[in-house]
Order: C-alpha cells, then sequence, then structure tokens
C-alpha cells in the first residue's frame, strides 16, 4: 500500500526550494508506481506549488502537463480537485510567460485550453481576460488602451484572481498609460491595509517605483523601496523586485544597492526564472556602472563566475558582465514577443537625481546616519593592526576586507558574521569630557577615576543596511574585543558602563531599543517651555522626533509619551508618511489613540505664541500630533499633544523587550543566584507558572540548582507557595543596598 | 403586530445565555425576516449562531448557517460588510459540522470548497482552511491529516485566521499525535506563557496533553495536567469531550473521584444534541464505570453498558459518514 505519510514526512523536514521539490518527485514517481491517482495528483499539485512559491517556478511549468494528464486520466477524484487544477491552470500561464523559450504559440495554446475548460467547467471568462491583459503588460505586447479593463466586465467567480491583485493590475494598467490620477485613487485601499493579499502591497509597490524612478520622482521611489525591501529580501517568489529596488538605488543610494546585491546575488546564481535574471542583471548592471570605485569590495559567493578571492572587484568589469546577461536575456525575450520591449528597457537611461519631490507627500524616512559605539581607552592611539584584527577575529566575525586610511588612524574592515556582512571603520580620537554625555549607567570610584585618566576616545562606525539592534550588537561586540577593561561607553550620546558592553557582548539578543536612542530636554530660556527631542532615530533611516507642548511642570509626562513613541516607531521600523495617521497608546477603555506628525517648519503654525526658535530643532524633525480625522475638505483635522488626557493613557508592553529581558534573566541568572546569597531580603523573580494564580513575582526564599522556591501574593494577608526553574523566569529583581538589579543591569552586582 | 426592533433586541440582551436566548433569537430572526429588516436579521442569526456554537451544542447553527447565507446574497452591502464575521462563522460551522454524522461527508466537503473559494477571491491566507480540514481528515485518513497541517504551517496568518492561540495550540494536538512530545510542548509552553484565554483555550491544549500522557503512562504528568484541565469542565456543556478524557483518567487514577465527577457532570448530558460529545462523554463513562464495575458492583456495570451501547452506535454513525474507522477503534472496552 502506498505509503503517503512517509513522503510526507520527509518532505516536512526538508529545506524549502530545491530539495522539498527532490522529495515530492519521489513521492510522485512511488504514486505513479502503485497508480494512486490521488496522489498522484496531489504531489503533483504540491510540487507545483513548491516550485512557484519557493523557487523559480521552472519546474511548475515542466510539470503542469503532467498533472493535467492525470486529472484527464482518472474521472473519480475531478469533482475534488477541480478547484486545484484550475488554479494550477492560472499560476502555470502567469509563469510561462517569464521563461523566453516557451513560445508564444504555445502560451497561446496554454490559454485558449484555459479559456476552453473555464467555458467547460462553468466558470465566468474573468479569470482568461485578466490574464490575457497581464500577459500583455509581461511580453511589452500591449493591448490597445480601451480593450484594458474588459475583465472587470466578466462576472465575478470563484476562479478569479481576489480583490487586491485585481485592483494591483489595475493600478499597473493606469500607470502604463501615464494615468496617475486614476492610479492613486486605486492604491489607496492598497497602501491603507484594507486590501492586501501575500503579493500586495509589495506588487504596487513595485509599480510605484518603477514609475517614480521613470519620472525622476526619487524621493517618493526611495520611500516605498524601504517598504518594499523588507517584504521580499527572502521571498524567492518575488526575487524580480529585488532587480527594480538595484536599478533605483543605482541613481539614489549606491552602497545599499550594493548591500542588496550582495545578498541577492547568491538566488540570482542558481535561478533558471529568466524573467527574474533579467530584472536582477539590469539592476546589477545600472548598479555597477554608477558605482565609481575602481575596486569596489564586495563579499559574494565563490560560484560567481567573476569570484575574486581578495573580495575587491572592478566594477566596470562587472557592469559589462552584468549587460551582456541581460542583454542575452532581453533579445531572447524579443524575439519570443517580436517586439523590443526588454532591450529598450535595458538601454533606457534613468532621470538623473534632482531632489525634487513631485508629489508632495512627506516621508518620515531620512538619511541613514552611522551609528557608533565609543570606548574610553587609556591612550589616543589605534592598537597594533594584527591584534585589532585578532581581538575581531575573536568576537566571532570574518574579516573579508581591510584597509587602512588617513595616516593608520582609521582602519575599515569588511566583517562577516555568517549572517550578515557589514562595513565599519575603527577610528582614535582624544577623550572628551564625559561630562559631555548623559550619565545612563552607575559608575564607582575606580570607574570614575579610569574615565577621568581617559586620554583616548575609540570609536566604532558604521553604516549598513541592517536593524539598528542588530549593528548596535556587532559594535558593542566588536569594541569589548578591542578594549575589554574600557571602564564606559558611549552609545547615541549616552554613557554607559563598560561592564555592561562586556555582559551585553556575549549575550545572545541584541540590546533593547532604549539603547537606540536618547531623549534630549531643553529649556527655552526666559521661559517655562521645555522642548523635548530624540537623536538616534535618524540611526535608523527615522526622522527625528521633537515635542513643543512640553511645559516645566508637565515635561515627565511628554517625556513618558516621546519615549514609548520612538520606541514604538524604533521596533516597527517606520514613521508613517505626515498626515497619515497611526495608532501608538491606548485610552483607559482600551481605545487606540491615532497619532499623526508634520515636519517641524510646517508644525509651527500650530503654535503661533510659543516664540519656537529653531536652535532647538531641525526642520525636518517631526512633530507628532493627534489625528482626528479628517475635514469635509478633505484636509487633515491634527490637534496638539496638549489635547490628550495624559492621566488615561495606558501605554501597554512592548513585546520585543519583554522578550529580550526574558533571554536575559535565564541568560544572566547566575549574578541574581550571586547577588541573592548577599541580598536575600528583597529578591524577586517573575515568572510563568502553569496555575491560575495572578500574581506572577516570586518572592524568593530559596535557591537550589535550578529550582527557586518562593511565595506569591494572593492578596495582603494571603500568599501562595511558589516554585519554578530557572528555565521558567521572565525577569527578576534585587535590591542591592541602594541600587536595584535587573536582567539588564547585572554589571551593578559586586560594586557598590 | 407592530415590528419593534428596540424590543426584540431588548428580549434578546435579557435572555439567559443558552436555549432560552437561543429561543429569542429565533424569534427575533424570524420578525426581522417576515419585516425584510435584512440588516437585523443578519446580525440576529450571527448572534444565533455564536449563542448556538458558545453556549448550546451547535446544532442550532448548523441549521441556521445556510439561511444566513442565502439572506446576505439579498443584499451586496452587507454582503461585503459583514465579510471577515461570515468568514468567521464559516469557521465555526466547518469544526461543527465534523460533530454531526447527520452532515454527510459531501455536503461537508462542498462547505469546505465553499470557504476555500472565498479564501482565494479574497486573497485570505488558506491557513485556517487547511487547519479545519486536518480536523475532518484527522478522522479518516492520517496522510490527509498530516497533508493538511503541513500545508496549514506553510500558510500565513492573516485576519481570518483564528490567532495565534489556536495556530499553538493545533501544534500542540498534531504534534502529540504525531509523536513529536518536544515540538508539542514548546507550543504549549508558549500557551501558557502567555497568560492569554480562549474559550477552548487552555482547556483543549491540557486536555491534549493529558490524552498524550495517559497513552504514555506519564502518571505524574498526566495527575498534574488533570488538576488543571478539570476547572475547566465543570458545569460547561461546551467542554464534554475533554470531560470524556477526565473520565477515561479517573478510570486508570482515581476511580471514586472519577464518580464523583460523573455525578456533577452527568446533567450537562441530558438533552445533548451535538453526537460528538455524547461520543466522548459516553466513552468515557463507559470505561469509568467499567473500571468501578471491577467491584461487582451491578449497578455501575449496567452504567456502563448502556454508555458503551450508545457510544458504539454514535462512533458507527460518524464512521459510517465519514468511510473510516477511526471512531469505532476509540471504543476500546
Amino acid at each position: 500500500m502506498f505509503d503517503a505519510e512517509k513522503y510526507l514526512d520527509e518532505y516536512a523536514d526538508a529545506q524549502k526550494g530545491k530539495a522539498a521539490l527532490r522529495v515530492l518527485k519521489k513521492a510522485i514517481a512511488a504514486a505513479d508506481q502503485e497508480k494512486e491517482a490521488e496522489w498522484q495528483f496531489t504531489f503533483r499539485h504540491k510540487y507545483i506549488h513548491e516550485s512557484i512559491f519557493e523557487y523559480d517556478a521552472v519546474d511548475a511549468v515542466i510539470m503542469f502537463p503532467e498533472l493535467l494528464s492525470v486529472f484527464d486520466s482518472n474521472p473519480d477524484i475531478q469533482d475534488e480537485n477541480k478547484r486545484n487544477l484550475m488554479w494550477d491552470f492560472k499560476y502555470t500561464i502567469n509563469n510561462a510567460v517569464y521563461f523566453y523559450n516557451i513560445s508564444y504559440e504555445q502560451i497561446k495554446v496554454l490559454s485558449e485550453e484555459f479559456r476552453a475548460r473555464c467555458l467547460k467547467y462553468g466558470y465566468s471568462l474573468r479569470a482568461y481576460k485578466y490574464l490575457l491583459e497581464k500577459k500583455s503588460l509581461d511580453t511589452g505586447n500591449f493591448l490597445p488602451e480601451s480593450e484594458y479593463g474588459s475583465f472587470l466586465k466578466e462576472p465575478e467567480d470563484t476562479l478569479k484572481d481576489c480583490k487586491a491583485c485585481e485592483q494591483t493590475t489595475q493600478v499597473s494598467i493606469a500607470l502604463a498609460f501615464g494615468d496617475e490620477e486614476k492610479a492613486r485613487k486605486l492604491s489607496e485601499p492598497i497602501f491603507s491595509g484594507q486590501l492586501r493579499c501575500s503579493d500586495v502591497p509589495q506588487d504596487a509597490y513595485e509599480e510605484w517605483i518603477v514609475f517614480n524612478m521613470e519620472k525622476g520622482n526619487y524621493t517618493d521611489a526611495v520611500a516605498d523601496a524601504k517598504r518594499l525591501y523588507p517584504l521580499v529580501r527572502d521571498r524567492v517568489d518575488l526575487f524580480e523586485k529585488i532587480g527594480i529596488l538595484l536599478s533605483l538605488y543605482s541613481v539614489t543610494d549606491v552602497y545599499t544597492g550594493l548591500n542588496i546585491f550582495s545578498h541577492g546575488l547568491r538566488y540570482w546564481l542558481k535561478c533558471h526564472n529568466h524573467m527574474e535574471k533579467y530584472y536582477f542583471a539590469q539592476g546589477a548592471y545600472r548598479l555597477f556602472t554608477a558605482a565609481d570605485d575602481d575596486s569596489t569590495g564586495l563579499v559574494l559567493p565563490k560560484e560567481f563566475e567573476l569570484y575574486s578571492e581578495s573580495n575587491l572587484y572592478d566594477s566596470a568589469q562587472l557592469a559589462e558582465y552584468f549587460y551582456k546577461e541581460a542583454l542575452r536575456i532581453a533579445q531572447a525575450f524579443d524575439k519570443r514577443n517580436s517586439n523590443n520591449y526588454y532591450t529598450e528597457y535595458l538601454n533606457q537611461k534613468l532621470p538623473d537625481n534632482t531632489g525634487e519631490n513631485f508629489s508632495g507627500i512627506i516621508h518620515g524616512y531620512t538619511e541613514t546616519n552611522p551609528s557608533s559605539v565609543f570606548a574610553y581607552i587609556p591612550e589616543e592611539e589605534l592598537m597594533d593592526p594584527g591584534e585589532m584584527k585578532n581581538a575581531i577575529k575573536k568576537a566571532g566575525f570574518r574579516i573579508e576586507l581591510e584597509a587602512e586610511m588617513e595616516d593608520k588612524k582609521i582602519v575599515r574592515f569588511k566583517l562577516n558574521d555568517d549572517k550578515e556582512i557589514f562595513d565599519i571603520i575603527i577610528a582614535v580620537h582624544s577623550a572628551p569630557d564625559p561630562e559631555e554625555f548623559r550619565q545612563y549607567h552607575y559608575f564607582d570610584e575606580k570607574e570614575k577615576l579610569e574615565l577621568s585618566q581617559a586620554q583616548g576616545f575609540c570609536a566604532v562606525t558604521s553604516l549598513c543596511n541592517i536593524p539598528a539592534d542588530q549593528l548596535l550588537q556587532y559594535q558593542i561586540r566588536i569594541i569589548c574585543a578591542l578594549y575589554p577593561e574600557s571602564p564606559a561607553v558611549m552609545i547615541r550620546d549616552n554613557l554607559l558602563s563598560g561592564k555592561w558592553a562586556e555582559i551585553q557582548a556575549s549575550s545572545s539578543v541584541t540590546p533593547t531599543v532604549d539603547y537606540l536612542y536618547r531623549l534630549n530636554v531643553y529649556q527655552q530660556a526666559d521661559s517655562d517651555r521645555v522642548f523635548i527631542r530624540t537623536t538616534g532615530l535618524n540611526c535608523s533611516g527615522i526622522r527625528e522626533l521633537i515635542c513643543f507642548d512640553a511645559t516645566k511642570d508637565n515635561y515627565t509626562e511628554y517625556c513618558d509619551i516621546m519615549c514609548f513613541a520612538a520606541e514604538l516607531i524604533l521596533i516597527r521600523g517606520e514613521l508613517p508618511d505626515s498626515k497619515k495617521s497611526f495608532a501608538l497608546m491606548q485610552d483607559e477603555k482600551y481605545n487606540r489613540i491615532q497619532f499623526s506628525w508634520l515636519p517641524a517648519q510646517e508644525a509651527l503654525k500650530y503654535y503661533p505664541d510659543e516664540g519656537i526658535t529653531d536652535e532647538y530643532f531641525d526642520p525636518s524633525d517631526a512633530v507628532l500630533f493627534l489625528y482626528k480625522g479628517q475635514k469635509t475638505d478633505g484636509s487633515v483635522n491634527l490637534c496638539r499633544l496638549n489635547e490628550l488626557d495624559r492621566d488615561k493613557l495606558m501605554y501597554g508592553s512592548l513585546y520585543a523587550t519583554e522578550e529580550k529581558t526574558a533571554v536575559c534573566a535565564k541568560e544572566r541568572f547566575d549574578y541574581f543566584r550571586e547577588a541573592f546569597r548577599q541580598y536575600p531580603d528583597n529578591a524577586y523573580v517573575y515568572a510563568q507558572t502553569d496555575d491560575e494564580s495572578e500574581e506572577d513575582w516570586i518572592k524568593v526564599s530559596s535557591i537550589d540548582s535550578d529550582t527557586i522556591r518562593g511565595s506569591i501574593k494572593i492578596s495582603d494577608d494571603e500568599e501562595t507557595d511558589a516554585e519554578v526553574s530557572v528555565d521558567e523566569i521572565l525577569d527578576f529583581s534585587i535590591k542591592l543596598q541602594e541600587l536595584v538589579m535587573k536582567p539588564d543591569t547585572v554589571y551593578l552586582f559586586n560594586r557598590e | 403586530m407592530i415590528y419593534d426592533i428596540e424590543e426584540l433586541y431588548r428580549i434578546v440582551n435579557d435572555s439567559e445565555p443558552g436555549e432560552p436566548k437561543m429561543r429569542a433569537l429565533r424569534i427575533a430572526c424570524s420578525e426581522a425576516e417576515n419585516n425584510n429588516d435584512i440588516i437585523n436579521a443578519v446580525r440576529f442569526h450571527y448572534k444565533l449562531m455564536y449563542e448556538s456554537v458558545f453556549s448550546g451544542d451547535r446544532y442550532q447553527a448548523l441549521i441556521d448557517f445556510p439561511q444566513y447565507l442565502a439572506l446576505l446574497e439579498k443584499d451586496e452591502m452587507i454582503k461585503d460588510q459583514y465579510f471577515s464575521r461570515t468568514m468567521l462563522v464559516f469557521r465555526w460551522i466547518l469544526e461543527a459540522a465534523n460533530e454531526f454524522y447527520q452532515i454527510s461527508k459531501q455536503q461537508i466537503l462542498k462547505w469546505f470548497g465553499a470557504y476555500q473559494d472565498e479564501c482565494l477571491t479574497h486573497g485570505c491566507s488558506l491557513r485556517s482552511y487547511w487547519q479545519k480540514k486536518a480536523i475532518f481528515d484527522s478522522r479518516i485518513s492520517r496522510a490527509k491529516l498530516k497533508l493538511d497541517y503541513i500545508n496549514s504551517l506553510e500558510c500565513p496568518e492573516d485576519d481570518y485566521t483564528d490567532g495565534d492561540l489556536f495556530a499553538l495550540d493545533d501544534i500542540v494536538m498534531w504534534e502529540l499525535e504525531f509523536g513529536n512530545y518536544e515540538k508539542a510542548m514548546k507550543a504549549a509552553r508558549e500557551i501558557f506563557r502567555s497568560k492569554r484565554r480562549e474559550i477552548e483555550i487552555p482547556a483543549k491544549t491540557y486536555m491534549n496533553l493529558l490524552k498524550y500522557y495517559m497513552k504514555t503512562e506519564d502518571n505524574e504528568n498526566a495527575d498534574r495536567t488533570a488538576a488543571l484541565l478539570k476547572p475547566f469542565c465543570i458545569g460547561e456543556r461546551f467542554q464534554l469531550e475533554p470531560t470524556g478524557i477526565m473520565f477515561e483518567y479517573y478510570s486508570k487514577r482515581n476511580i471514586k473521584e472519577g464518580i464523583e465527577f460523573y455525578n456533577r457532570q452527568a446533567v450537562l448530558r441530558e438533552g445533548l444534541k451535538n453526537p460528538y460529545l455524547c461520543f466522548w462523554f459516553d466513552r468515557g463513562t463507559a470505561m469509568l464505570f467499567y473500571e468501578a464495575g471491577k467491584t461487582e458492583n451491578d449497578e455501575y456495570i449496567k452504567i456502563a453498558d448502556a454508555a458503551a451501547e450508545k457510544c458504539m452506535q454514535t462512533a458507527h454513525k460518524f464512521d459510517e459518514r465519514n468511510e473510516s474507522s477511526w471512531f469505532m477503534d476509540k471504543c476500546c472496552f
């Protein structure tokens, strides 16, 4: 008897893509041998899905005729599998266009067969006409403008694409014919989140990026690119969009483009999908044409034809290589399609980047500032390069490239930790007065003395397209490897304990979000007015926030709002466009409070009497407002933050921070264990117990190996015993004489 | 009689949960339909199905569902407005349909097909489709169950899936089924850590763990889990499946407590129309009282015999509908 379960187990354990396809091929062969019609169909159907959504679709196009044959040969399985057959038919026709070796005639035959089956099985011709229109956009054989949208006239049925996809195709058509206004209107429900599916809004972002790029409206194109890339970075079925991003960044930000190229090349080398290969190659060609270095440092796979052991590449040579690749594919497509569409696209020159914003939308992103981590060191001198490299390797990084600059006072590396490849610059300056920074942590007398005696200030700087907390963790690891005895590090103008950095460097989680920024409070001269401004958000490519509403009496409340806002925006990784609403916190009835923002210069009109001068802010800073909906004239109704009932705000907890705290609590429990020996009276752990206790903080009475015993307070008079293991703790707190030690501040132990 | 919508809402809101509320809602549905008040008719039907699923035994929901769909077809705007609620109802129905052998396999597959169509044409994730299909197929073919489960894990969560807690609970259930205890516990710990509750969770999680511990004869964990599960079952008709599992547990570990628990819960079995819940309750009863009857207590044996007979009759009907032997295989008396 056919053992389908065996193949399913193997499939579940296989890596997605090629490996999974191999398993499914075996399953198909076995099902064929046993003549198990249902599994012959099911495994082929799964194979087609795996190929399309987890690989490059070529195997799906080859497999589909077999699927059709199994279906047609086995009437018993037809009722249950008709739907799957027709959807697979759609996916196949959609993807057939992406392979130049599938002739136009073959695609036509497939389409007509699809049409015939739609009629045979009682479907409308909506899906058929929709595919025809989409196919024309992909081949460059445009239909007369009047024929587009004809699919909308056909009845809706269960074979049509979802509304999000159909609407995005209409956006695509509108933009193809230059109807920007129509496209914008159609895009509203897509970008507001009302219409979405697994491919939308990604497809819509791509359409707008291409459109804006070709018009030279790079500000809007880059804003969309920043949203698009995280959504497509690891999705092989959307690889085509990487090529579009390369084209864009060839004009706006070659460095980011090179990072995206390096990440994507590995898949490009294995990819058999001609369309995906073309778009990546044409984007890479543009990128390397724009890269003006004679030798560009890149870490590329060994399988790459032009692989260089030195990791240095000639941009002109790469440009030529990718141009030839793109041209070869373009010409093959054009021959298949009987036009010059793809060759012309390849040779089309993009407009220069003049920095003008045509759409008028003000985005929340800003140019990313480099992130720096500093350490106070005894001497104002860079350590020996050999020692430096050893230290970096000990910290777990491979050195792919290195260069000394500026009379050996600056060293540059390209590092690889098998997850990310990134550049850092290490330099030494003279040590600034520690008083210039905010003392974020506690320093004992010994550390204060070392700080006062430090002559040098070592900076580890990086500008990299990876999440800011991940980058910070790398920088902390490096600086601690270089200078493990440093009394203090400085991050975002906060002075932090060197001991803290050392402990953080060995952590398996990145620093919590509060280390990514600093809140600055300024009092306006001769006034009660207090300004609260963030610094550090721009290291994440986000505008700094500023609050104009605070006064001497209430600024701490506004600080709470600003901290929470900054942290949530950093965790989300985005500040939405100006005048768009977004939720940050809730009121006491759990209603979400909607916020928005304006650039500082524009926001000033809401503060006519406050005498705010520009010494306290940058014109591009984002001023938070309450969002009150739209007015009847369509403009946005904004109110100042002082209309918030600050007493009734519910901030909620940041899940990302709780998760990190839970990991740190377990990692650093030995500190707690030691501290408990000395300070047993005020020691608590927060743990998840399986019973229904409301109070989860356990007052610890004993620790025996990995078992913690204590009591939970149920009410003023009632306690219940509790016992948890170290694996179950989520947080801890222990009072050490004057200071309280928590997972993030275990550096405090043994320093009072 | 004048159609007074406010009065209808007042009567519904003031009714006791369960059968009284369902009675009031049936009247309200009828009144609204007779007065061509589509929007309120749809609302009342939705409330009726909700009440049936979560306070009753789901039977009313299954009867009402086609009428609810027919009403939505009368008004496109209301149909659109109610889309996400309709999808939620659909998911209840797909689960509930499993529990009534009177619903033919063809009808169930038709509903599954219709739900899949709605997901595909509205761009919704197919995760919930595969999750519900897995439950249905688990009583028919282990290979199909496995395929459905794998498919569900490959689909993303979205606004039309039941939420992360249910997804975790599914992982617990199926990984235990496949013997992957560590994977199951990883998911279970996340449920317990979250301290969040749904109507079925964590009761269902505890139930599946208890089944596993009994199967692997891990008495210590079985005792601990049973103690956690019990409070969720007391007085809850909705929880008669875990109640039946508790009876099975008591038959192995503490007959005296089991009989006390049975005496407390027996009233919930009276008038129950849900054959699936009846099956589990009767099965557990038979196991408990057969074990209790080993003390040569004829009364207990009579109770056990009666329960076993009902259980096997129900099992046979389910197996006939499903074309498998899954239910009869569970009747190990």
